[in-house]
Formats: C-alpha cells, sequence, structure tokens
C-alpha cells in the first residue's frame, strides 16, 4: 500500500486573527481525483493554496509525496516540483511566448535542457490542441487557449498531482468545455487531481471524491454518486439546491 | 427589404479637415489666425536670428560684433568648439577625448540593439566600452601621455558622468527595490528610511559632500579621486528614486504571476530575474526614462564641485574677452548637444515600449 | 620628523647650500615641494580678466599668472609643476581645507567673517577692486545720486548687493535693487534696459562694457565707490612658511616693477646688478630665497616667466588686453596707486 499523494493533518490556518482553516484532516490517494466545492469563503481556495505553500498554514500538518510542508526551503521546493496548479487567472507570463512559458521552468531546474524541453512542450501543447500557437504570446490567445496553455505550462515539470483553483471560473461558457475535456483526460490517464471547481457535471463524470467545504470545515464527502444523490448534511442540500442544473 | 451598406465611410479630404479644425466658426477663424500670424513672426525672426543674419565662420569676430542685434553669431561655436566638447583637456590630445566619447555613445546605441541584449553580451559591452573609454581619456598606456581626472571635460566628462552613473545606480536600484520589499520588516524598515532619506537631500548637497565632506572622514586607501566619490553620490541618489521607480513597476503586476512561478518551483533569484524585473521595468519603463534623462541633464551639477563639464566649458567658451557678447549663442549649443542626447533617449524609451508591448492587448 | 627631514633635504638640494629655514614640518610649502607641482586654483566656467580660457584649452588671466609665478618660485618652472583645479566661488575654502588645492589665488575680498571663522589667513592684497556702477550715456548721470528712483541690478547674495545697499542707505538714495543669480542673466537685464544701472566689481564691470551690444562708448562707469575690496591670496590659518612665501612672492613683484626689472631686460640685470639689494634679490649672492625654504633664484625665475606687477596686469586686464582697465589704485605707490614692495635686506 503506498503512501498518500497528499496527507494533511489537523490543520488550521489564520489570517491574522480570523480562523480560515478548522483542524483539516485529508488524505489523498496516488491516482484519486478529488473536487472540492463549496460556497464562497469556505477556504476551498485557500485549502488547496496550502499544499504547494502559496499561503502558510498555522497549525498541523501535511505532507505530499512523502515530503513534510514545513519551512525547509528544500521541502517547499520539491513540493512544488511534484504538485503543478492551475490558476483561475491563468497567470500565463505575458512576455514570453506559449513555448517559453512552458519550457522555462524545466529548464531553470535543471529537469530538462533546452531542446529536450522544447520537445515535451510541444508534446504537451499538442496534447491540449494547441501546437499551432507555441510561437504566439497569451495576450493574443482567447480565455480558453490560455488556460489550456496553462495545463500544459504545469504539465512539462511531469508533476505526480495537479492542483485546479477554480480553472473554468474566469472563462466564457463556450470556451469551459474545451477545458474541461483537457482534464478529463488528464483523469483517464491516472494523474492525481484535486480540483477547485463548480463543474458538477464534470465531479459527477471524473472525480473518485467531492469534498463539501463551508466555512473552513470539511462539511461532507464521498463518492459523487453518493454525494449528489443522497447528500447527508443540511448544508450540503442547501448548496447543491443553489447550483442545481450545472 | 435589403440595406444597403456603404462600402466605407467617406473620409473628409485634408483641405476640409483643416477647415473643420481651424476654421469652423468666426471666433475660431479669427484665433486661428491670430495664432497663426504669431507663429509666423515667432519663427520667421527666430529663422532669420539664427540662419538668415547668422555669421558662421571661425575668425569672424569683429562682423558678428557688428552685426550683434541683427544675427546669431555662430563664429563663437566655431572657435571654441573644442572647449565646450572636450573641456580642458590639453590641446594635442583631444582627438583621444573625442574618440573616447564617440566609443561611449557607440555603446550606448549597441545596448540598444537587441542582439546586445544577453546577461553575458551586455555586461561585456559595457565594461570594454569603459575600458576603452578609460585607457583612451586617462593615457599612461600604450604610448599615451597621461592625462588625470582633474583634466577631464566637457561633453566626453558629461558622458563619463553620466554613464557612470546609470550603470552603478541602476543595479544598486534593483537592490534597494527587492530590500524594500523584503518580508522582514526590520530589513524593509532601514532601506525604505535610507531610501526616503537620501531622496529628501539636495543632489547637490550629496554631491558636495562626497567631493569634499567625504575626504576627511574615510581612511587615506577609501578616498580615491573626486571625479570617482562625486560618481558614486550621485549614483547613490540615483538608485534611491530608481528603486522606488522599480518598486512601483512590481507593485502593478498581478500576484498571480509570482504565485504562478511559484507554484513551478522557480527559487526566488529566477522568479526575480525572469519573471518579476522584466515585467516590473516594462510598466515602468516611462518613468524610468524620465528619471535617466533627468540624471543626464543635472550632470551639469558637478560644476559646482569644479568639474569642467559641457555646462562649465560652455560658460569657459564664451568667458573671454573676445566673445563674451556671444554667451546665448554658446548656451544655444550646449542646448543642441543636450537636446540631441535627451531626444535620442526618450526616442529610444518609446521604441522600448511599443517592442516590449508585443503579445500583450 | 621625517616629513621634516625630506623637506630639509628637499630645500638642500634645490639650494645646494646648508638651508637657513625653518620650515614647520605640516606646512604647505612642505607638501608642495615633496609633491613637485602646485596645485592653484582656476576657475569653473570663466571669470574675465582673471581666470579665462583660451582657444587652446589653456588658462590665463591676472589670477592665473600670479599661480604660474608662484610655481616658477617654488620649481624654477610653471611647466610641469602647475596643475589648475577648477574651482567654484563656492567650494573655495572647502578644497584648500581638504587640500584639493593648495592656495586659493581667486580674488578673495579680505572681510572679517572670512579671516576670523574659517581657518583662513590672508596675505597682503594684491588688488584693490572697488564695486561701482555703470549706467547707459544717454541718461546722464554724473554720479549714483543721479539714480534716484531708479532701479539697480546686482548679482544676488553677494557682498556687491549688501555693500550698495548700505551705500544706498547711508546716502539716502530711494533706488530699487534687482537681483540675479547668473552674471550672464545679470549682464543681460542691463542691456535689454530692465534697470537703469549695473552694479559690479570694476573689472568685471569694464570687461563687460568692452562687449556692450550697443559698443562700449554708449555707458559710463560712474566714478562713484560704493565699497573697496582688497582681494588677497589665501592659505589656511596658522601655516606661516608658507604665508610669507605668498607674502614675498607679491613684493618681489612688485620691487621688480619700481627697479625696472621686466621679463625681457632681467637677464641684464642678473650679469649686471646695480646694486647689493638687486644682486641679491635676483640670487647672485645668497640669502632671498634660503629664508624662505626656497631656491635663492626663486624671484629671477618668477619674474623671468611671467614678469613684474606691471606686466602681469597690463596682459591681463590692462592696455594688452582686450579690457583696457586703468591701473589707477593698484599701480605702485609712485604711480598713483597704492602698491609698495616690501624692503629687501
Amino acid at each position: 500500500m503506498s503512501e498518500p499523494a497528499i496527507r494533511i493533518s489537523a490543520m488550521n490556518k489564520f489570517y491574522g486573527t480570523f480562523h480560515a482553516l478548522h483542524d483539516v484532516d485529508l488524505e489523498i490517494a496516488r491516482g484519486e481525483k478529488v473536487v472540492i466545492c463549496g460556497p464562497s469563503g469556505s477556504g476551498k481556495s485557500t485549502l488547496i493554496r496550502c499544499i504547494n505553500r502559496l499561503e502558510e498554514h498555522q497549525a498541523g500538518e501535511i505532507e505530499v509525496n512523502g515530503t513534510p510542508l514545513d519551512d525547509n526551503l528544500d521541502h517547499i521546493d520539491e513540493i512544488r516540483r511534484d504538485a503543478g496548479m492551475v490558476f483561475q487567472n491563468f497567470n500565463l507570463f505575458p512576455h514570453m511566448t506559449v513555448l517559453e512559458n512552458c519550457t522555462l521552468a524545466p529548464v531553470l531546474s535543471g529537469r530538462l535542457n533546452r531542446a529536450e524541453a522544447e520537445k515535451t512542450a510541444m508534446r504537451l501543447l499538442e496534447r491540449v490542441k494547441i501546437p499551432e500557437q507555441a510561437h504566439k504570446y497569451p495576450g493574443e490567445l482567447s480565455g480558453g487557449q490560455q488556460q489550456r496553455v496553462a495545463i500544459a505550462r504545469a504539465l512539462c515539470m511531469s508533476p505526480q498531482i495537479m492542483l485546479f483553483d477554480e480553472p473554468t471560473s474566469a472563462l466564457d461558457p463556450e470556451m469551459i468545455s474545451e477545458v474541461l475535456d483537457v482534464m478529463v483526460g488528464l483523469a483517464e490517464e491516472g494523474m492525481t487531481m484535486v480540483c477547485v471547481t463548480h463543474e458538477m457535471g464534470f465531479a459527477r463524470r471524473v472525480a473518485d471524491r467531492v469534498i463539501f467545504m463551508a466555512e473552513g470545515r470539511i462539511i461532507e464527502q464521498g463518492p459523487p454518486d453518493q454525494f449528489f444523490d443522497n447528500p447527508q448534511n443540511d448544508r450540503t442540500k442547501a448548496f447543491l439546491s443553489q447550483i442545481v442544473g450545472h | 427589404m435589403t440595406h444597403v451598406i456603404p462600402a466605407s465611410v467617406p473620409q473628409p479630404s485634408f483641405a476640409e479637415a483643416i477647415k473643420g479644425r481651424y476654421f469652423s466658426t468666426r471666433r475660431d477663424t479669427i484665433v486661428s489666425l491670430v495664432f497663426a500670424a504669431i507663429a509666423i513672426w515667432l519663427g520667421w525672426s527666430l529663422v532669420n536670428w539664427a540662419l538668415v543674419n547668422a555669421t558662421f565662420g571661425a575668425g569672424q569676430g569683429d562682423v558678428c560684433r557688428e552685426n550683434m542685434h541683427g544675427g546669431a553669431c555662430w563664429s563663437v561655436v566655431s572657435a571654441r568648439w573644442r572647449i565646450v566638447l572636450f573641456g580642458l583637456y590639453p590641446f594635442e590630445e583631444q582627438w583621444r577625448s573625442g574618440l573616447a566619447c564617440a566609443i561611449m555613445v557607440i555603446v550606448a546605441i549597441l545596448s540598444c540593439v537587441p542582439w546586445f541584449w544577453s546577461p553575458r553580451r551586455l555586461p561585456v559591452l559595457w565594461v570594454a566600452g569603459f575600458a576603452a573609454f578609460y585607457i583612451l581619456m586617462r593615457g599612461g598606456l600604450f604610448g599615451l601621455p597621461e592625462v588625470t581626472e582633474q583634466n577631464w571635460g566637457g561633453l566626453a566628462l558629461t558622458v563619463f558622468i553620466f554613464a557612470a552613473v546609470v550603470l552603478l545606480g541602476m543595479p544598486l536600484a534593483i537592490v534597494f527595490a527587492l530590500l524594500r520589499r523584503s518580508e522582514l520588516p526590520w530589513i524593509a524598515n532601514t532601506m525604505a528610511l535610507v531610501i526616503d532619506t537620501i531622496r529628501s537631500l539636495p543632489l547637490l548637497s550629496i554631491m558636495f559632500t562626497f567631493a569634499i565632506v567625504l575626504p576627511f572622514v574615510l581612511p587615506g586607501w577609501a578616498i580615491g579621486d573626486k571625479l570617482y566619490r562625486v560618481i558614486a553620490g550621485y549614483a547613490l541618489f540615483f538608485a534611491c528614486y530608481q528603486a522606488e521607480i522599480i518598486r512601483g513597476g512590481m507593485q502593478a503586476l498581478p500576484n498571480g504571476q509570482e504565485e504562478a512561478a511559484k507554484a513551478l518551483g522557480m527559487t526566488y533569484w529566477q522568479r526575480i530575474g525572469y519573471i518579476i524585473l522584466p515585467q516590473a521595468f516594462r510598466n515602468a519603463l516611462p518613468p524610468t526614462i524620465n528619471q535617466i534623462v533627468i540624471t543626464f541633464k543635472e550632470t551639469s551639477l558637478v560644476t559646482i564641485i569644479g568639474f569642467f563639464d559641457v555646462m562649465a566649458s560652455g560658460r569657459a567658451a564664451s568667458g573671454t574677452a573676445e566673445w563674451n557678447f556671444a554667451t546665448i549663442e554658446m548656451y544655444v549649443f550646449v542646448g543642441l548637444i543636450f537636446f540631441v542626447f535627451v531626444f535620442s533617449l526618450s526616442r529610444y524609451g518609446a521604441y522600448l515600449e511599443r517592442r516590449l508591448r508585443v503579445g500583450t492587448r | 620628523m621625517r616629513k621634516f627631514a625630506l623637506g630639509l633635504m628637499a630645500t638642500t638640494m634645490l639650494t645646494g647650500v646648508s638651508a637657513h629655514a625653518q620650515v614647520a614640518e605640516g606646512s604647505r610649502l612642505n607638501t608642495v615641494l615633496e609633491r613637485g607641482s602646485l596645485l592653484c586654483s582656476g576657475h569653473n566656467g570663466s571669470f574675465l580678466g582673471f581666470a579665462e580660457v583660451d582657444d587652446q584649452g589653456t588658462w590665463k588671466g591676472v589670477d592665473i599668472d600670479l599661480c604660474r609665478a608662484l610655481s616658477a618660485g617654488l620649481f624654477g618652472q610653471s611647466d610641469g609643476h602647475l596643475e589648475i583645479v577648477p574651482i567654484s566661488w563656492a567650494q573655495r575654502w572647502p578644497a584648500l581645507q581638504s587640500g584639493d588645492i593648495d592656495v586659493v589665488i581667486k580674488v578673495s575680498g579680505w572681510t572679517q567673517s572670512r579671516d576670523t571663522e574659517l581657518n583662513l589667513a590672508y596675505s597682503t592684497p594684491y588688488f584693490i577692486g572697488a564695486f561701482q556702477a555703470m549706467s547707459k550715456a544717454d541718461l546722464g548721470a554724473e554720479s549714483v545720486a543721479d539714480l534716484d528712483g531708479g532701479t539697480l541690478c546686482v548679482g544676488a547674495g553677494t557682498s556687491t548687493e549688501r555693500a550698495t545697499a548700505t551705500y544706498l542707505e547711508t546716502k539716502d538714495i530711494e533706488a530699487e535693487l534687482l537681483t540675479f543669480e547668473n552674471g550672464d542673466e545679470l549682464r543681460n537685464a542691463y542691456y535689454e534696459g530692465r534697470c537703469d544701472a549695473l552694479v559690479e566689481w570694476a573689472p568685471s564691470l569694464a570687461a563687460g562694457r568692452v562687449d556692450a551690444p550697443d559698443g562700449a562708448d554708449n555707458h559710463v562707469i560712474l566714478p562713484d565707490v560704493i565699497a573697496l575690496e582688497a582681494e588677497g591670496i589665501i592659505v589656511p590659518e596658522g601655516d606661516a612658511d608658507w604665508l610669507d612665501v605668498q607674502n614675498w612672492m607679491l613684493s618681489s613683484l612688485w620691487f621688480a616693477e619700481m627697479e625696472g626689472i621686466t621679463s625681457e631686460n632681467i637677464d641684464e640685470f642678473k650679469e649686471n646688478p646695480p646694486s647689493e639689494t638687486i644682486a641679491k634679490f635676483l640670487g647672485n649672492t645668497p640669502g632671498y630665497g634660503d629664508r624662505l625654504g626656497l631656491d635663492n633664484e626663486w624671484a629671477y625665475n618668477m619674474i623671468k616667466e611671467v614678469g613684474n606687477m606691471a606686466e602681469i596686469y597690463d596682459r591681463n586686464i590692462g592696455s594688452g588686453s582686450p579690457y583696457d582697465l586703468p591701473r589707477g589704485i593698484n599701480a605702485l605707490y609712485n604711480d598713483g596707486g597704492v602698491f609698495y614692495p616690501f624692503i629687501v635686506d
């Protein structure tokens, strides 16, 4: 039984005096796909950002791929390389071409040399179905294309875990499906994924587990069928009834 | 029912545009005519003074005097331009000063060419340029007679001080900006205090302190030549202003940029060097060019500390019995020199902005 | 001790005889002799008649010639032993204190504050400059009192401004003072007609008059002496030996003028000195130089190179120059002036 990809135990996070995350316990196995949902302010983004140290937790433990997440910079760097992240606002580097966006990190970290990095990048760009945009600048692409580039960029580092922070929330409706398709493809290849999203259709299709969070706590979790069709908690029911139809 | 869409909206002809803009109402017409008359009169007077009635030849001092109210006396420039460009550099060696100045200018122009924009080529270019400048001006090697910094002057000196200040000050500014942004409060606050203190001091007093007071305070080996002390002081001043400009550029960056770089596992210096600074500089380009232009013009302050920069040279050039009446022409000449440099700097800034805007909406 | 020994050796080598001089150890004289060159004050720009730059970039002027005289006196000739350091007015004293220059020969007026508060010591004055007013000839003014009710242009923050204000007050003259920072601005303002008269230091006034746009004859310098400023050579306070050199340099230049010794005929005088005093003065017999710590032929070297005081004056601001300033009170006492040499014994 291999160790879990991500293990969070008794984690608490504060913003000053505001208690953002309360005693979070969570284990995500390798290859597992987890979707986290909940109302805004529930701490779901905070949780996922704590995993790769974009936010710092004050109490409890986080382990990614066996590496503990503490103040040790080497640990942090290793965790960040193991876990790729895709942001709501894409965050592509606007002063570099698409190809350069993808090859920058692998080359700088020494993982690949330039030629290898470019090959890998082109392969991944093909996979997200936009190889022809390789030499364009992010400003010349549509939102959906940019997000797919962002996914390819994260994948260039060969992460074992992919974190998605509301990847489709900033997209026009007609572009959401192209991004979701890519994510489905990733899921089918066995990537460990933690996804904060409102796309419940995607959750149903792909997730092994759906987690509902509110006010900094995990309220309910379970496999999608059980979660969507038979929610236990009242809060969960209330939330689901609001987003029914998606 | 079909719509007939015109192939294009008819553009007004040139004459119509002028008429519409300047002569549409009677009042507009009158105002336009008055201003046109003033402009033409001023322009004609200027051309008359500066070109038509002017004397150009070097030996024409007497002709100039007779003509004093009629035309400009550019003879003063023909006779004394060497002083303006080279200051008090020994007469026979002035070709060295001219060559050194030209090298500096060429190096600056080459830095604008993108081929040189690599972390290796740019420093090599500038180090080579400075080395060539120093050897040429100073001499002592390759059979060139020695000329100490005391005698460097004119445009060559101005260009040297300016280039040295910007080259020293820019990396220092980046360091200051990064320290100011530090997460450790005592570093950030100390840096803020230092920056604000130096910025609030007049540049002249800083130059004076470095030039004249510091030798009393420093140990003998650290004193160095007055020229380099002044450059150090000025570079410090420049760095403080530029640090704030860079910091402003950094603050204009969306947080997500750094977060994405972090998420990709880039180290602090990689983030700073590849993601944050390039974008910060792009944001900060207009104020940076502004700051650089101001720095160029303010180099003339060194004349108070006894350096024979371009302004002092200009005054010395016209400050003799023969040419004392032609101070205006000399100031215009020096002004033109400044204009050429400053205008080139601004144009270059505009070029950079256009170039860096590629790919963004 | 070592410095003194070196200084002693240097002077011994220069004089070729055992030195009589007891030059103090920390004296600038020693510093200069050891260094082998004199750092003298120039100007950061141009001060007409006293420190200007010619087409070749060479310094010339009364103050410059005095620098050259000093250097020639110290080293035999100024070539290779003199460095003119461009100094602004404001920088005079700090540069002297910090050693950037060895001596300030830069028409510096002798004021009490400078003498007592700044650690400076003045030599005997070498130039008396009056502050005078110049007005347009067709105004018909014959003295400053005639300018009552008008405006006077004067340099901002200068001793000229203060002296003028005091003068107007004392003489009960109502006139407005217009001040300007920049010398060129000041002069131009007067020529443009913004004020009725220009008040400046006399030599600068005369120099400006030469270049009046409508001709020198259309301007008249009024005879009123608004104030008189004695200009001296300045060395650091407490350096008696260095000060002695300055004073005796000036005296030598006046002595030569009084005796009729010029740069042209000095060799004849040296071959056939008409008196014992002159023989000593020119170094034929020892004593004139080594008492000061200098070569005995120092006066000879000096005058051979720059001439006597009259020649210096004429060449730079007198009849041999475009300024053509009458020597007036700057001449020797037997010529209607106030200067005189000291006694050579």
